[in-house]
């Protein structure tokens, strides 16, 4: 009688750690590419803990759906089911943002802050982190990744559905590109 | 047991954990400390002319365009996004937005604010937003959806889009306008179908003519309320005529008219015969004010109408000589009449009074002496006489009263009094019982008077002394009376009536001739129909009305005068009721009388004791309460004329 | 940001941990809810080490490993091609002993399963109630004649795992003359790094490119008839160094005679069953087996390799033993397609292993069993590409996910509407590699 109440009442307390546990064994997969946490210490490989649950949950499945191009990711998450992913996308926009700044010349940071202010500030704020801003975060995140992914949307050879960061990317300077991706990698919290 | 005990402790901490959790953050709002996100964020995705849909996780897709131009010039223009859409406090936001924006709590604290708002014009926008606010809080749109008691039938945004609200004046104000028959088609389907094929529909359809009507010119646009409700019909008639002005003139001139300005809706009314939203033009077939199909609207009511119904103008206009030739002609004469009457009546009292009174400051004329009041009466009147003009005056009083409501229905008393006499439909019984009793006793009159003077045949001298029938005597004393009034001669000497009282007697014969005649036709119309043409009715209407102002007017001001307020008078006479009028009165109203009868020795038989105290008291109060109640019509009467627009 | 820089960030974050280690002692003094002791330091042995202390730190965990430094194979050709410094694949193990992984640098002479015991070379024994095996490769020397490991250490290098030989090859291809041969001899698999003969080849093709020796000629003798990543390989070889007789690179398969059979390091030749092959720097990768250790203690019944239960990677030979890395046999063999031998394979295998341990010392429940492997492969500076793995376990058996696996895309669309795959794709792509490496050592060792 005692152990059933016991684990009845272990089970109500702990439901939401056992779910999340669940994924995490998958979740543990992807540290590998991408960091423990989802805190990535390569530059090219983008740091994903504590991004937005949607955003991480709609690149996933425009991946998997052959709406988005990857260059490793698509092939991946075309094994994980659509609960799956969600589970991902909500285990790791759980896990806290850990920005890594990364120091840059200032004139490289005055001319990204310029860039940033004229193209990414209304949808991913100034910092890359600001307070009203929802968008996948950018404070710290690698510059090099940032970079990367910008050559994408200005690309013709990728298929990145968001349209209006897709129109942002090429409408910047060539050499804007690089110095707003070291501005935002070089903020901090 | 205890074991569960604690098990559902710890399930209630677990719950208070959640709620204590969860509860402050959903109270609190996040708005209070939130930044203000500048609209252009706002209108980066929402403005993208490229990208106006979105598709939601559920797989629907969802406009979200706006046009930033608009936006930049509707009256919400310098209004942050943020602050209506309370909800979003992040962006991208990843959720759909609330539908219900907090429109009226907004513009109450908006109001608060600019209550001492220096620019006079701010605090009257704001009072033209409260007011329809609060119409709209009272209106059928504002209660709960029968369908879903969570929403409302409509809400602020299901009809304005708040994103493009032009400043009065603007062309968004014209395209919200050209817009409004489909805003409201959107649940108001068949409606809008109908309305799309009428001629109203077709101009603003057609012609982009913002003059023409639109779904709110007649249903208002935040007090709306179920059309099958008295305040609406009675709003739409009103609604009808901001652009019809002299449709809804004429037809509150016409009895149906008249009716439904007292607020009673059980009449024809502007939609009964034109139709609501499928109004279309007389000269379309299809219209119900077609020709061919009008009939069929009178049947509606009058089911035995015949086709003379079709002649009747239900917007005659007596001020429209081509158009109503019957019609002007009959105003005219009647104001005609009117005037010429009353100025010469009133011409006659003013120098009468001015006679009198200088008179007396010169210590002439007739004077009552109050220390020696007479004892001896003259008896005039017959109790037959006297009951006769005891119920021929409250009758015409009745018929006054009750008329004169429809005939000045735009009057407060009139709607007041209608209410008080229980409705229109009491009131034209009322009306009509009146009317029957004034004709019985006007026929019951002539017919005394015929056997009265078939008795006295061999001896009644038609023109006569005690003839009531003119002569020239008459004539005579009137131009006397005039000298008199002038003092270039002495009063003149009357035999038993005088000029004045023949006018009294005389004029309702022309009265009932004219009155009784229309107002018979008028109480049956579809007999009246039968053989006569349709616009009598309205010349009826008109003389019926401009015959009883006369006699309303004259009754309660000459006659009053004549008897009662004419200073040997006043305050007032009593004779027609006690029948007596003390002799010395007698002699000098009716002196010529006197001395004929004192010649022929006839005197003493009309000579009377003085009527008891008591029956005086009785015969004053009578006078009393029927001056009293004259003077009110007539007040009332005035009143009219003079707000009569 | 640079490897130095990375490597003073990672500096001052040691600094601000030290205070923390301190403490580390303490917690230990309470009695250990199990003893696990690791035996090898790979990926595999590192991966599990940090994975049971960062599940439940109230494991004791020993590692037991020879070397006290980690130098990784993947991108270990980089060196080679001098692309990269040695130094930039090396790590310690500071990091897992703050996490209180107990690290033995020793060497394991002998296991007894049943006193579940560990015996050190010397002398001392560690007991354990769970032992993690990831002793990785062994080499076979015996199978080419004429190679011993003294020749493969001094004359003709295998530099397969990755340390002096890398260095060595490196040495040999900057010598050799320009319309010199380099000849790569490609055992029979499975092998550990299965595309890695073939980058080599292509790392080795761009040196000489770039490098003066332009009329050089890399030759692949193989003991097999295909290999992994084959199209998205002979598509690179040929658009940047040419493929084929005329080309840089050669290839000769296993049914053409491309197995080598016997070296003369003097001579400096290879010789398969038809043909003798002289060469100017000769890299012969001799073929593999399970290490030593897991031979020793009982764990090879499969072939060469170690069998084990593919709900938790314990060996079907003995309990409570559980082999990872290299040296195990698992993955989907039904369909053919065996675990590949590589070190991201090794990492999702630790996982799962600490996963498992983790959940059975806590009484909870087995986890779902996942494996992944992502493995790049990088020809030129600006040409990368991958391979993806899934499998997950079914019943008792491991299934291969093909939606979840696959390489690169060869071309974009496919038929007559194909087209090559964007060279900035291939320039990412290479990136990602060495962001992968990174990522990866980090997670094995930090």
């Amino acid at each position: 009688m005692r152990h059933t109440i016991l684990s009845l009442a272990l089970a109500l307390l702990s439901a939401p750690t056992l779910a999340a546990l669940d994924i995490e064994p998958l979740a543990r997969t992807c540290n590998g590419c991408h960091g423990v946490g989802g805190v990535s210490v390569a530059a090219p490989i983008p740091s994903i803990g504590g991004l937005p649950k949607a955003y991480l949950k709609r690149v996933m499945k425009q991946w998997k759906y052959g709406e988005r191009t990857s260059i490793t990711m698509d092939r991946i998450v075309k094994g994980f089911s659509d609960d799956q992913i969600d589970a991902l996308a909500e285990y790791f926009a759980r896990q806290p943002w850990v920005p890594t700044p990364q120091p840059a010349a200032e004139a490289v940071l005055a001319k990204g802050k310029a860039a940033a202010g004229d193209t990414c500030r209304d949808c991913h704020g100034l910092t890359g982190n600001d307070p009203d801003v929802d968008a996948p975060l950018l404070n710290g995140q690698w510059a090099q990744y940032l970079e990367l992914e910008l050559m994408k949307y200005r690309s013709n050879e990728f298929k990145m559905p968001h349209r209006k960061m897709k129109k942002a990317a090429r409408d910047m300077k060539p050499d804007d590109v690089s110095a707003a991706a070291r501005y935002y990698g070089a903020q901090g919290k | 047991m205890v074991g569960s005990a604690k098990a559902w402790c710890a399930i209630l901490l677990l719950a208070g954990a959640i709620f204590s959790g969860t509860a402050p953050a959903a109270v609190d709002g996040a708005a209070a400390a939130a930044p203000a996100i500048e609209n252009h964020r706002c209108l980066r995705c929402h403005a993208d002319q490229e990208e106006k849909h979105v598709v939601r996780p559920d797989g629907t897709q969802h406009n979200i365009f706006i046009d930033a131009q608009k936006l930049e010039h509707s009256v919400h223009g310098k209004v942050a996004c943020v602050g209506c859409h309370r909800d979003v406090t992040k962006l991208p936001h990843a959720k759909p937005l609330a539908g219900a924006i907090g429109c009226i709590e907004c513009h109450k604290q908006e109001a608060e604010k600019l209550k001492r708002d220096p620019d006079p014009q701010k605090r009257e926008r704001l009072d033209v937003v409260l007011r329809q606010t609060d119409s709209y809080l009272h209106s059928v749109h504002a209660r709960p959806n029968p369908k879903n008691q969570a929403a409302v039938n409509a809400a602020c945004h299901d009809c304005h889009d708040a994103h493009d609200i032009g400043k009065p004046g603007t062309l968004q104000r014209k395209e919200h306008r050209l817009k409004n028959p489909e805003v409201c088609g959107r649940c108001h389907e068949k409606q809008k179908n109908d309305y799309l094929g009428s001629l109203h529909g077709k101009l603003i359809t057609e012609k982009q003519d913002e003059k023409s009507a639109v779904c709110a010119d007649c249903h208002t646009t935040h007090a709306i309320s179920s059309p099958k409700d008295d305040p609406a019909k009675l709003a739409i008639t009103q609604n009808c005529g901001n652009c019809h002005e002299n449709a809804r003139k004429t037809y509150f001139a016409s009895y149906h008219g008249q009716v439904h300005r007292l607020g009673y809706t059980n009449t024809a009314k502007c939609f009964d015969c034109h139709g609501g939203h499928d109004i279309k033009d007389a000269k379309d077939p299809t219209s119900r004010v077609h020709a061919d199909n009008r009939l069929e609207n009178c049947k509606n009511c009058h089911k035995n109408a015949t086709a003379s119904f079709l002649e009747f103008q239900p917007h005659g206009d007596p001020d429209n000589r081509e158009k109503y030739p019957w019609l002007w002609s009959a105003k005219r004469f009647m104001q005609a009449l009117i005037v010429g009457v009353m100025a010469f009546f009133w011409l006659h009292v003013l120098l009468w009074l001015f006679r009198e009174l200088m008179d007396r400051f010169q210590g002439k004329g007739f004077n009552e002496d109050l220390d020696r009041p007479d004892t001896v009466f003259y008896r005039r009147f017959t109790p037959a006489w006297r009951w006769i003009h005891f119920l021929f005056a409250i009758s015409t009083m009745a018929l006054i009263l009750t008329g004169t409501t429809l005939l000045f229905s735009h009057t407060g008393w009139a709607k007041a009094v209608v209410v008080f006499l229980g409705g229109t439909q009491m009131e034209g019984i009322i009306h009509r019982t009146a009317a029957v009793i004034w004709l019985a006793i006007f026929l019951v009159h002539l017919a005394i008077a015929i056997i009265n003077i078939w008795r006295k045949r061999k001896t009644f001298e038609w023109f006569g002394g005690t003839s009531l029938l003119p002569n020239w005597k008459d004539l005579r004393d009137l131009r006397d009376m005039f000298k008199w009034f002038f003092g270039l001669a002495p009063r003149p000497q009357f035999c038993h009536w005088t000029y004045w009282q023949k006018f009294d007697y005389w004029a309702p014969f022309w009265g009932a001739a004219v009155i009784g005649s229309s107002g018979i036709m008028l109480f049956a119309p579809e007999k009246t129909a039968a053989f006569l043409p349709g616009w009598v009715f309205n010349v009826a209407t008109l003389v019926h009305a401009e015959e009883a102002l006369l006699a309303a007017i004259f009754l309660n001001s000459v006659h009053f005068f004549n008897v009662h307020f004419r200073p040997e008078r006043f305050p007032m006479s009593t004779t027609i009721f006690t029948g007596a009028i003390p002799i010395e009165e007698f002699k000098h109203d009716h002196r010529m009388e006197y001395e004929r009868l004192l010649a022929s020795g006839e005197l003493d038989k009309y000579l009377v004791k003085r009527p008891s105290r008591r029956f005086d008291l009785v015969a004053s109060f009578v006078t009393s309460v029927l001056i009293i109640a004259g003077l009110t019509l007539l007040t009332l009467v005035l009143i009219g004329l003079s707000t009569a627009k | 940001m640079d490897p130095i820089d990375r490597r003073s960030f990672l500096k001052s974050l040691t600094a601000a941990t030290g205070a923390a280690f301190l403490c580390i002692p303490a917690a230990r003094a309470a009695q250990p809810k199990a003893r696990v002791v690791v035996v090898g330091g790979g990926f595999g042995g590192a991966s599990v080490a940090k994975y049971l202390r960062l599940l439940d730190a109230g494991i004791e965990v020993t590692l037991v490993e020879r070397a006290t430094r980690y130098t990784s194979c993947p991108l270990s050709n980089e060196v080679i091609s001098h692309s990269r410094d040695i130094q930039s694949l090396q790590t310690g193990y500071e990091r897992l002993a703050r996490r209180g992984v107990r690290i033995v640098h020793g060497e394991v002479v002998g296991v007894d399963p049943a006193g579940k015991k560990v015996s050190l070379a010397d002398g001392k024994s560690l007991d354990y109630d769970a032992l993690v095996v990831s002793p990785g490769v062994d080499f076979n020397y015996g199978a080419v004649a004429g190679l011993t490991p003294e020749i493969s250490e001094t004359r003709l290098p295998h530099a397969w795992k990755a340390g002096a030989q890398t260095l060595l090859l490196r040495k040999q291809l900057a010598a050799m003359p320009d319309g010199g041969r380099f000849i790569i001899a490609v055992p029979k698999g499975p092998f550990r790094c299965p595309p890695g003969p073939y980058e080599r080849a292509a790392q080795v093709a761009m040196y000489c490119k770039h490098h003066g020796k332009k009329k050089a000629k890399v030759l692949i003798l193989d003991a097999n008839d295909s290999f992994s990543k084959r199209p998205l390989f002979e598509q690179a070889w040929k658009e940047l160094y040419g493929y084929g007789p005329n080309g840089m690179i050669e290839w000769v398969a296993g049914a053409s005679g491309g197995a080598v059979e016997e070296v003369d390091a003097d001579a400096m030749t290879c010789r398969t069953t038809f043909d003798e092959f002289k060469a100017d720097v000769l890299n012969v990768i001799p073929p593999h087996h399970a290490g030593k250790i897991a031979k020793t203690a009982g764990l090879v019944n499969s072939g060469v390799w170690c069998a084990v239960r593919p709900d938790n990677m314990e060996s079907t030979a003995h309990k409570d033993i559980y082999v990872i890395g290299d040296a195990c046999a698992g993955g989907d063999l039904a369909s053919n397609n065996p675990f590949p031998k590589s070190a991201h394979m090794a990492n999702s295998q630790a996982k799962v292993v600490a996963a498992s341990l983790v959940a059975k010392l806590n009484g909870l429940p087995p986890p779902v069993p996942v494996y992944t492997n992502t493995c790049y492969s990088v020809v030129a500076h600006d040409w990368g590409f991958s391979v993806v793995h899934l499998y997950r376990v079914e019943g008792n058996t491991w299934v291969y996910v093909k939606e979840g696996s696959g390489i690169s895309p060869v071309t974009i669309g496919s038929g007559k509407d194909a087209k090559p795959v964007s060279r900035l794709h291939r320039k990412i792509e290479a990136q990602y590699a060495a962001g992968w490496l990174d990522n990866l050592m980090t997670d094995a060792f930090g």
